[in-house]
């Protein structure tokens, strides 16, 4: 008799249990299903067509700034989980279940659900930098990037996900393209003769050595043809660094000019480019 | 994509603990003892030879990484070209000549179609490296000339193939670097900071690079093509010219040189537009949000509403209609020109909520009279989404399935409390249960008939 009532004891908890939440009998989203959402949230697999409805929204050289509408997205998901619905009254444990779901999808924190913004850039230059860094910032914040992709050899589109849409992009070549070479004149892109100095020691190592506001510059003595007569160069360049002190082993005695620090002089600035951005202002829904 | 920039570091050279070639180990012992008997006085010795391989004649493909400029076309005035060293110790681990520590036998020459002609790649063996082996030309020097010792070291031999380029000598002592400007050519890199970018390609961590001395000059009709060539220069100390380009006395007897060629690339330089920060400082380059502004009204002006559509990023597109009508919707993708009203989690008017594309249809009865699809297509695209993607399909599928068979069974459990009657006390619960628990085995509970 004991063990009987301590049997039915047990299933009246369970039940007790399932009837109390409901909820809690849905089994959790299977992860590949939540990661298949999240990657849609992200517009990943979303045709060019849908996102840029006409070729006169993006024309060619041309950056375009955005904010992701979160009910297109969630429209989105919506319809990629109604596959497999077969009763109406299945709608109210789909619409719970994926309601749940979106924090995480959209990776959200304690502040709410993040703001996706992004950058749409339709250039020669997407197809000749593919893999160039673009570092998005609002209200002077980098904003962490959460999708980058080249939709077509020129078309590139940034998503970035934070507190604020992005109101500034800084794009430039990438760090593997650091190379090396003479001062190029702007407008010419001729050689100037020159080579401006950079500082190899202290905190401004690798920037531009300055004296009293100037840059220092030494002349690239050549052999032939563009070509240089490297030991001459690094001869010629120990002297206004050691006295500019640009390099200074902290003793006040300048170090060894060796290929390390003929390397850091002859680097070729790599190029970056700021674009301020007017943030979108907010506009109630039509 | 990295939030700060990594921070590289420099070396001299990254020297190898042992240069590659081949190596004598011997060990000796000496032992004597005179007040043994009988007294003896001996002296062991083991010799080993050991060899060191490394790259020579040719290079291993993944001992070298990216060549700047990259093979093709871009801008790269006045910039010097580049090799990257997968393995950093490559550049010094054979000696240009005896005493010279430090100095790489590896250099990048630079040719061009104009000025200094590029001299076809051959494809010889090592035997043709060495007058006494193969078919060296009597005028063309080459390494057996300037190391008389040249031969194949421990798994090499004469008929390794390879690739060489003969370089007339005037062009090779205009190009070559010198023994002083060699040292300086030639650097080891590290990565001290690693980006926290996923892009592989933005990880060069720990290598070596070897600079040409010839700067790219940039030309604006994009005739001039340039060929690098990744050369050794083991054992050639001897016939490395000196800064005035004077013809150094080992070849003297000379009217060419022949290289081993390890790697080469052509490039074009274009004109100098073409720069990165080129394509932004474009008078064309426009920046702005993404919208289209309405043509030029033929006739009367345009309403205004209908630019306020378009400056809100909608679209007029064409609508076919569940009916099978033709009429015009507007449409906005994802990407807006501004930051919109958001509905909020769990609002019952969500999207989540639509049962059908349709549900999410909306009119616009104030301004212009027209349905905005958006919504409803982005609902249809996402359903299209979803059942190209199998897997995802297949799991939800299963997932609905688990999830109306618990609902089911809570939906049972309720049911047969309410049948019962009266007010749900725990007894009246405990009842319920006793009596589902008789019908039906849990396992089978609410499960569907298959």
């Amino acid at each position: 008799m004991r063990r009987l009532r301590r049997r039915t004891h047990t299933v009246h908890a369970l039940l007790e249990r399932r009837l109390r939440d409901d909820a809690a009998a849905v089994p959790p989203l299977p992860a590949n299903v939540v990661a298949s959402l999240t990657a849609w949230w992200q517009l990943t697999g979303v045709p060019l067509p849908a996102i840029v409805a006409d070729p006169n929204l993006l024309p060619p050289e041309s950056l375009r700034l955005f904010v992701v509408d979160q009910r297109w997205q969630r429209s989105l998901l919506a319809g990629a989980f109604s596959v497999g619905r077969s009763a109406s009254d299945q709608l109210a444990v789909d619409a719970q279940a994926l309601t749940a779901a979106l924090p995480t999808i959209a990776g959200a924190d304690e502040t709410g659900l993040p703001v996706m913004s992004g950058i749409l850039l339709r250039s020669g230059v997407v197809k000749g930098w593919p893999t160039m860094r673009v570092v998005g910032s609002a209200q002077g914040t980098v904003v962490p990037v959460v999708r980058r992709e080249n939709l077509l050899p020129t078309v590139l589109l940034v998503l970035f996900a934070g507190i604020a849409p992005v109101d500034q992009v800084v794009f430039s070549e990438p760090a593997e393209a650091v190379h090396f070479g003479v001062d190029t004149d702007e407008d010419s892109g001729k050689a100037t003769g020159a080579k401006t100095l950079r500082a190899i020691t202290g905190t401004d190592a690798g920037n531009p050595l300055m004296t009293n506001g100037a840059g220092v510059t030494v002349t690239v003595p050549y052999r032939s043809a563009a070509v240089l007569d490297v030991a001459a160069l690094a001869g010629a360049m120990v002297g206004p660094l050691n006295g500019a002190h640009g390099n200074d082993d902290g003793q006040g005695q300048p170090r060894a000019f060796t290929a390390r620090e003929f390397a850091v002089e002859m680097i070729k600035g790599v190029e970056s480019v700021t674009v301020a951005l007017a943030a979108p202002r907010a506009m109630g829904g039509r | 994509m990295s939030t700060t920039d990594p921070t590289v570091q420099f070396f001299q050279y990254d020297i190898p603990a042992l240069e590659a070639g081949s190596y004598t180990l011997t060990v000796t012992q000496h032992a004597a003892d005179t007040r043994a008997n009988p007294a003896f006085d001996e002296t062991f010795a083991f010799v080993r030879t050991i060899a060191v391989s490394g790259d020579r004649f040719t290079v291993e493909g993944s001992h070298l990484g990216a060549v700047f400029p990259p093979t093709g076309s871009g801008e790269f005035g006045q910039c010097l070209p580049h090799v990257t060293c997968v393995r950093p110790t490559l550049p010094w681990e054979r000696a240009v000549q005896a005493d010279s520590f430090g100095t790489p036998w590896l250099a990048v020459l630079l040719f061009d179609s104009e000025t200094y002609a590029p001299p076809p790649l051959q494809s010889l063996t090592v035997a043709d490296l060495a007058r006494s082996q193969g078919s060296l030309p009597a005028a063309t020097a080459s390494y057996a000339d300037a190391d008389a010792a040249f031969a194949p070291e421990l798994g090499e031999s004469w008929t390794d193939p390879l690739h060489a380029i003969d370089v007339d000598r005037a062009t090779f002592c205009a190009l070559a670097p010198t023994l002083l400007d060699l040292p300086l050519l030639a650097h080891a890199r590290k990565l001290i900071e690693a980006s926290t970018d996923d892009d592989p390609l933005d990880d060069p961590g720990h290598v070596s690079l070897i600079v040409g001395n010839r700067a790219i000059e940039s030309d604006a009709t994009g005739t001039r093509s340039y060929t690098a060539h990744l050369v050794s220069l083991e054992g050639l100390g001897p016939f490395l010219p000196n800064a005035a380009g004077d013809v150094p006395a080992a070849l003297a007897a000379f009217t060419a040189v022949r290289l081993i060629s390890l790697r080469s690339w052509s490039f074009v330089s274009h004109d100098p537009a073409e720069t990165f920060a080129g394509y932004f400082d474009n008078a064309a380059f426009s920046t702005g949000p993404l919208t289209i502004t309405a043509p030029a009204p033929t006739s009367a002006p345009p309403p205004t509403t209908l630019n306020a559509a378009l400056a809100q990023g909608y679209l007029p597109v064409n609508q076919r209609t569940r009916l099978g009508e033709r009429s015009i919707a507007w449409y906005r993708g994802p990407c807006v020109p501004y930051a919109t009203a958001q509905p909020a989690i769990g609002d019952p008017n969500a999207p989540e909520g639509a049962a059908t594309a349709d549900a999410l249809l909306r009119y616009d009865d104030a301004d212009t009279a027209m349905f905005d699809a958006s919504y409803a297509a982005a609902w249809q695209l996402g359903r299209l989404l979803a059942l190209r993607d199998t897997a995802f399909s297949q799991a939800l599928y299963d997932w609905k399935r688990q999830a109306a068979d618990a609902s089911a069974q809570a939906a049972l459990h309720a049911a047969v409390t309410e049948a019962l009657g009266l007010e749900t006390t725990s007894d009246v619960r405990r009842i319920a249960a006793e009596l589902i628990a008789a019908i039906y085995a849990p396992e089978t509970l609410g499960a569907h008939p298959r």
